[in-house]
């Protein structure tokens, strides 16, 4: 029976080569682009799952509301929370922080930058990474001791044991000779941590810097629970808003109490939800996005949905080939439900032929793929779970695909059949594939919409005026440490000889730099129902003038007013007045409109942590234009603008009429002359900022190419049904023409007949593209506007490609000669 | 074997009501060959449709075997067919696709045998035909009469008690048409009823009985004609 099955779906296949070769090819392309969005799927969703016990880890987020302005959300903590966790949750088994430092490693004459994480001695007991050498439960035992991951260890001792190796490294705050006491295993790509070096966290060693560890305003470190096995979390969670009542400080401002508890949340996040369910600033690298995962997913479906309605579309259109058989089979006693699986045999049949050239075409892609996302996705023999899914993949294809064919395959009455000599079955079918038709094409038109502006919105973010020219801006960074600061001006002067080069200043953030350092100000003999949140910059004099930012009022700071000048400790800063430059966005904190108003006024401002917060006097000099140091996303912070050198961490060169390369080259040799125990870290703004948004580029050309897979999908499927319509209709075309119609005429007709469908499905695109990428683009403070010209466009194209489809089957039947056509009966 | 009490079929469009059966009274006995002759349009394969259970009368009983089948749901009918009718067409009706042993064999692949048993049951037809020659080769290789003799090899390979044949010579020449009644007519002499539908009077010949059909109804002057 099942040979019998399988030779006749056989034959069939070769038999009719075109409707094979649409089906086997629709359903490989969509297949396979569905296997690579669930690689990608699954993988997004593995994240953190493989840490042992990460169900019961947890990791420390912030989130600060700040009045007039978004949430501030980070997924780092404040210092002193790890100990007061410990101490006031018993069902905290342990806990853990991780302080990530910009180090400088030197190794014989070679310096690198590196990031080394330092951490509580218990980090693997709550982190229990595998380990390549080494005794994991006594690494790190003193501030000698220091692990690091394979992948270092191969840098720095090549094929060389690690272990007992000794490797100096330079942080903010010394230097220290460390001893590798073990290696770990390179984490996987699915995790949010990035780990290379760990060594050990010694609190004292912070004194100088009080808001890395002790200040409860700051955050500046990950914080990891792991919690006892019969924890409650629910519970946990429950008892937070007591915990930061308790612990979070109060301050006074201008008169005014104010409780950090009332702006800012502490929660625990699951290790699994960390890379998908949870935003904010300070993570060890980018988290996912459950949009992205959530839309891929979308795709995936609505591919293989296109796919299939080719299936159905074809096998019911090409039902009555196969009436005979269906006839012939009842007559021989087959029962409908033999018949049905039968049909739906051949379907999955197909699907699974599909599936074995998908799974080749996904292992010739994966390369460009994992590029693309920047993924080590892979396609492996011990998959179960791929076995699984791709077996799924091909029940699923087949029964949605081969479901209704089957149905409407084996209704058929033999005695109608048989009698009549084969043809004429009976075609009601043809209203379910206009219907399917119009899906087809209303999926692919909303595809096609929705990816343009997804490009569009990327392309208007990327080209946006940032409020300062990024062209032949070059950052050096890591002027913040001992070595490059002691040597400050030196630098800056020959900096500044380098031909080429026609300016250079210095500022205490850079562009790009996901960061926020703000403070709170409030206006003397007005006192404000909320407290005013302004972000801190500090810079160089020059800095208004090299960045090209425009100066709206007022004056830029410069060197020869000596109060533009803020060094010096809180206590010297509070005892006298300062002089700032406010953005313009700042000046709603101030409830004006009008830059001039805005100059000469007077605010106080905080200065110094917690413990020794002052209070001082600062008078606003010049307002600047707003500038974007971040992608378009977010919105635009209030900034005030200070001279603070000692906060300095980057250098800008403007470089102009000038090779680039060759300038950049030329500060990396005045570097290493001048600080040549630190490496030379150098990135064009404009690279950098791009950079930013390569991922996002990356899924933008990813989305397109899926949604160019599902027009080319639905287009074959309409160039088969086209080739049916057109054999079907010679008949009625060939009496048309012997009744007088000119070959315009009907070519006129089936063009109309094939473009109904396209324009009906506009209907169904044109409104739900525009929901969903209205709510998308709200996401973002700067947008573009959702054209009705786009739609159109969309629409006028698949049109363009549906017809250009059909156009060799209309051409042909149409100049037919009519006397071929109705030979036949 | 066969009863038919009243029976009738109405076709019904959305304005037109058409008798193709008015109240037939007919019966078949086991072992009878029986012919039905008349006009185009009298109704003869209506009534071979119903008496094959490819359609359902309108009104009226049908015996098969002492058996009222009506009620019987799709199955069932499938299941009767499936063991006792065979059916030969004008058109042969052989699947394209399939070769001449694949075709003959579809008549046991409903029947739950073993794949050997299939294969030799299908290999002594083709031997009894005379079209083992042509095992491997597909209906369009053939000539008409050697497809008609697939199809009779077809209709005869399960062991049906009831053969219902449709112009089973009409797409044939003579000398073709004569291998394909002296087929049936030593099918009936080994005990196997047959009830042909014919237009020819010579083909007629060959039945024990003829039934004569007009706008519907059996002629009244039904009478035995001598073998």
């Amino acid at each position: 029976m099942l040979h019998n099955y399988l030779t006749i779906a056989l034959r069939n296949l070769l038999k009719n080569k075109l409707y094979a070769a649409i089906n086997i090819f629709g359903l490989t392309v969509g297949l396979a682009a569905c296997l690579m969005i669930l690689l990608f799927v699954r993988e997004e969703l593995s994240f953190d799952r493989w840490v042992p016990d990460a169900e019961r880890i947890y990791r420390l987020h912030t989130r600060f509301d700040i009045p007039n302005r978004l949430p501030l959300l980070a997924v780092a903590a404040p210092g002193p929370a790890k100990p007061a966790l410990e101490k006031d949750f018993a069902e905290i088994e342990a806990a853990v922080r991780l302080v990530d430092q910009r180090a400088v490693v030197k190794r014989g004459s070679d310096v690198f930058f590196e990031e080394v994480v330092l951490a509580d001695a218990n980090v693997f007991d709550v982190l229990s990474l595998p380990f390549a050498a080494g005794e994991r439960s006594a690494a790190l035992v003193d501030a000698s001791s220091l692990v690091l991951s394979e992948a270092m260890a191969k840098k720095y001792f090549g094929d060389a044991p690690a272990v007992g190796q000794v490797l100096t490294i330079t942080f903010s705050f010394g230097t220290r000779d460390m001893r590798v006491t073990g290696v770990f295993k390179d984490l996987p790509s699915n995790t949010h941590l990035k780990l290379d070096f760990i060594g050990h966290l010694i609190e004292a060693e912070f004194d100088q810097r009080p808001w890395v560890l002790k200040s409860w305003t700051s955050i500046n470190t990950s914080t990891y629970v792991k919690l006892k096995t019969d924890a409650d979390i629910a519970a946990i969670r429950r008892a937070m808003p007591a915990f930061e009542e308790r612990h979070l400080p109060g301050f006074n401002i201008g008169g005014r109490d104010l409780k950090a508890a009332d702006f800012m949340e502490l929660s625990l996040v699951a290790l699994p939800d960390l890379h998908l369910k949870s935003r904010g600033t300070g993570g060890f690298k980018p988290a996912g996005d459950a949009t992205v995962v959530a839309t891929f997913s979308a795709v995936a479906l609505l591919i293989l949905l296109i796919a299939c309605i080719n299936f159905t579309n074809l096998a019911t259109a090409r039902a009555s080939l196969r009436a005979r058989e269906v006839a012939l089979r009842k007559v021989l006693g087959a029962h409908r439900r033999q018949l049905i699986v039968q049909f739906l045999g051949e379907s999955l049949l197909l699907a699974a032929i599909a599936l074995v050239l998908a799974v080749g075409v996904v292992a010739a892609a994966l390369p460009v793929y994992n590029q693309l996302l920047g993924r080590e996705l892979a396609l492996t023999v011990g998959d179960g779970g791929l076995w699984a899914g791709m077996l799924g993949l091909v029940v699923l294809v087949g029964v949605v695909g081969g479901f209704y064919p089957a149905l409407y395959l084996s209704r058929f009455a033999p005695a109608r059949i048989l009698k009549a000599n084969r043809s004429s079955a009976a075609t009601s079918s043809g209203r379910l594939r206009g219907v399917l038709v119009v899906v087809q094409f209303a999926v692919s038109i909303g595809l096609m919409i929705c990816t343009a502006v997804v490009y569009g919105q990327t392309r208007y973010l990327r080209n946006m005026d940032l409020g300062f020219n990024t062209s032949g801006l070059l950052t050096i960074s890591g002027l913040g440490r001992d070595a490059a600061r002691n040597v400050g001006d030196a630098l800056r002067a020959e900096l500044a000889r380098i031909p080429g080069v026609t300016g250079v200043t210095r500022a205490g953030e850079e562009p790009g730099d996901q960061d926020e350092n703000n403070t709170l100000i409030e206006i003397p003999g007005q006192i404000s129902d909320q407290p005013l949140v302004v972000g801190v910059s500090s810079v160089d004099y020059d800095f208004f003038s090299v960045m090209e930012i425009p100066i709206l009022a007022g004056r830029p700071l410069s060197k020869d007013f000596p109060a533009d000048d803020f060094d010096g400790s809180p206590d010297e800063l509070a005892a006298r007045n300062g002089n700032v430059v406010l953005s313009r966005g700042a000046l709603k904190l101030l409830g004006l409109t009008d830059p001039s108003e805005a100059v000469g006024r007077e605010l106080r401002m905080s200065v110094g942590g917690e413990g020794n917060r002052k209070q001082m006097t600062v008078t606003v000099v010049g307002v600047a234009e707003n500038v974007r140091y971040d992608s378009g996303r977010a919105e635009i912070r209030p900034m005030l603008y200070q001279v603070r050198p000692r906060t300095f961490d980057y250098v800008f060169l403007r470089v102009r009429n000038a090779d680039p390369a060759r300038v950049q080259d030329e500060a990396a040799r005045v570097w290493r002359e001048l600080v040549p125990e630190q490496p030379f870290v150098a990135d064009f703004v404009a690279t950098k900022l791009a950079a930013q948004f390569d991922s996002e580029a990356a899924r933008g050309t990813l989305f397109a190419a899926f949604a160019g897979l599902a027009v080319v999908i639905a287009c074959l499927g309409l160039y088969g049904l086209a080739s049916f319509t057109a054999e079907r209709r010679t008949k009625e075309i060939g009496m048309r023409k012997v009744l007088g119609a000119r070959v315009r005429d009907i070519v006129r007709l089936l063009a109309w007949d094939f473009s109904k469908p396209v324009l009906a499905a506009n209907l169904i695109a044109w409104p739900a593209a525009w929901a969903l990428m209205r709510d998308w683009l709200n996401g973002f403070e700067s947008r573009i506007d959702l054209s009705p010209l786009l739609f159109l466009v969309a629409g006028s194209l698949a049109l363009a490609i549906a017809l250009a489809t059909v156009a060799v089957h209309t051409a042909r039947v149409a100049r037919a000669n009519p006397i071929h056509a109705l030979r036949y009966e | 074997m066969l009863t038919l009490e009243n029976l009738s079929k109405v076709y019904r469009t959305d304005e037109v009501e058409t008798a193709a059966l008015n109240a037939i009274n007919a019966r078949v006995d086991e072992g009878e060959f029986v012919a039905v002759m008349g006009p185009s349009g009298c109704g003869k394969s209506t009534l071979l449709n119903i008496l094959g259970m490819l359609d359902s009368p309108t009104s009226g009983a049908y015996r098969f075997k002492g058996e009222d089948i009506a009620g019987h749901g799709e199955a069932e009918l499938a299941d009767l067919r499936k063991r006792h009718i065979g059916f030969i067409f004008q058109s042969f009706n052989l699947i394209d696709e399939l070769t001449v042993a694949e075709n003959i064999e579809l008549a046991l692949l409903y029947h739950g045998l073993p794949a050997s048993e299939r294969r030799a049951r299908v290999a002594a037809v083709m031997d009894k035909v005379g079209i083992a020659h042509r095992a491997n080769h597909l209906p369009s290789q053939l000539s008409g009469g050697q497809q008609q003799r697939v199809a009779v090899a077809r209709a005869v390979v399960a062991g049906p008690s009831l053969i219902l044949a449709d112009e089973p010579t009409g797409n044939l020449d003579s000398q073709h048409g004569a291998e394909v009644m002296a087929m049936l007519k030593a099918l009936n002499k080994e005990g196997t009823t047959i009830v042909m539908v014919t237009h020819s009077a010579s083909d007629a010949g060959h039945a024990g009985r003829v039934i004569a059909m007009l706008d519907g109804q059996v002629v009244p002057s039904t009478h035995a004609v001598a073998a």
